[in-house]
């Protein structure tokens, strides 16, 4: 009996770790996207929902990446777009810069961006954890409030 | 005689005196920690904030998506700042004006406009001046009309929050306006809300 109930568990653990592993591959792993670089340290409460790009009829790009915020407690992150140009050369603008967000418990956290110009080649999205001057600069053009 | 030198010596002292005590300067990087002050008036970081939202808006607006390809011509319009406070509007205006050249789907004019480069007009009357080589006078017909407007408001509202604190809330407000038809072809709005003492000031 014992025997029967033993091959039972070994068989089903099989069947279920078969699923789950199909599971893994079938949805899109999103925080690989090469767009998006995000600190390993964000990864206990900080999850990516959604990235959404592309290019307009007039050439300048649009991007919305998605996260949650998957704890029970507000948290803060900072984050910066760069955009790149045909060279490689990231651009400087005032539509890139590090900016802090403080995220409230268990809500979106959106990053809306556009290019700055229609010559943008690629983009990258940084999602890092705060510095402690991060933690500074509360003026309004480093740091917004998102529920 | 002695007077003078008595009053030149006290000058000396009271000069030496006052510079030991005042800070010596320093530098403010532009994202520094430091630089990061908050006060209930406007600060340039306001001017940022106000800037890249309304960029960010007019970009990703289409507006300056001119059909049939090309570049549009922007002029400056009316931008009136309606608050306590005594500033220049180009501290939000050039962080915009650069941001729209840079984007390369628009251009501005300096010809006309309420920022514009009077010599662009005034550079003309050199044609009717005989010391001026003709060869070298600009010819007529080489100006750019505008196609659109920039125009806008800077708005303050401030209220008691309560016994001790008072808010304070700052109103940008923008609109591209089609010059050929008189159509509003975006508007935005950037708010910005501090809060803080009633004994503090915003002019």
């Amino acid at each position: 009996m014992k025997k029967i109930y033993l091959t039972l568990v070994i068989v089903s653990a099989i069947i279920f770790a078969g699923c789950a592993q199909k599971d893994v591959k079938v949805e899109p792993k999103l925080s690989d996207d090469e767009h998006i670089i995000i600190d390993s340290s964000l990864n206990s409460w900080l999850k990516l929902e959604k990235l959404n790009y592309f290019q307009k009829s007039d050439g300048f790009w649009v991007v919305q990446a998605k996260f949650k915020n998957m704890t029970f407690t507000n948290r803060n992150v900072a984050y910066k777009i760069d955009w790149i140009d045909k060279n490689g050369f990231i651009i400087k603008s005032i539509l890139s810069k590090w900016k802090v967000a403080t995220v409230e418990e268990n809500r979106d956290f959106i990053i809306n961006g556009v290019s700055p110009s229609n010559q943008i080649k690629d983009f990258e999205i940084r999602v890092q954890r705060t510095s402690i001057d991060d933690e500074k600069r509360k003026d309004s053009s480093h740091y917004e409030y998102q529920n | 005689m002695k007077k003078n030198k008595l009053i030149i010596s006290t000058l000396f002292m009271g000069a030496v005196l006052f510079t030991g005590c005042s800070h010596k300067p320093e530098y403010l990087p532009e994202n520094s920690p430091e630089s990061s002050i908050i006060t209930m008036g406007i600060d340039r970081q306001d001017f940022e904030k106000a800037a890249s939202d309304m960029v960010k808006s007019l970009l990703s607006s289409g507006a300056l998506d001119k059909r049939g390809g090309g570049k549009y011509v922007v002029m400056m319009s009316d931008i009136v700042n309606d608050t306590t406070q005594r500033f220049d509007v180009k501290f939000i205006t050039k962080k915009m004006r650069i941001a729209i050249l840079n984007s390369q789907k628009a251009i501005l004019t300096s010809a006309v406009g309420t920022q514009r480069d009077d010599l662009a007009q005034d550079s003309r009357k050199l044609r009717e001046n005989d010391e001026f080589k003709k060869s070298t006078v600009i010819q007529k017909n080489t100006l750019y009309a505008p196609e659109l407007s920039l125009s806008g408001n800077i708005l303050q509202r401030t209220a008691k929050a309560n016994k001790d604190d008072q808010l304070v809330e700052y109103y940008f407000q923008l609109s591209m306006t089609d010059i050929k038809t008189g159509l509003v072809t975006w508007e935005d709005e950037v708010v910005i809300g501090k809060i803080g003492s009633n004994d503090t000031v915003t002019w």
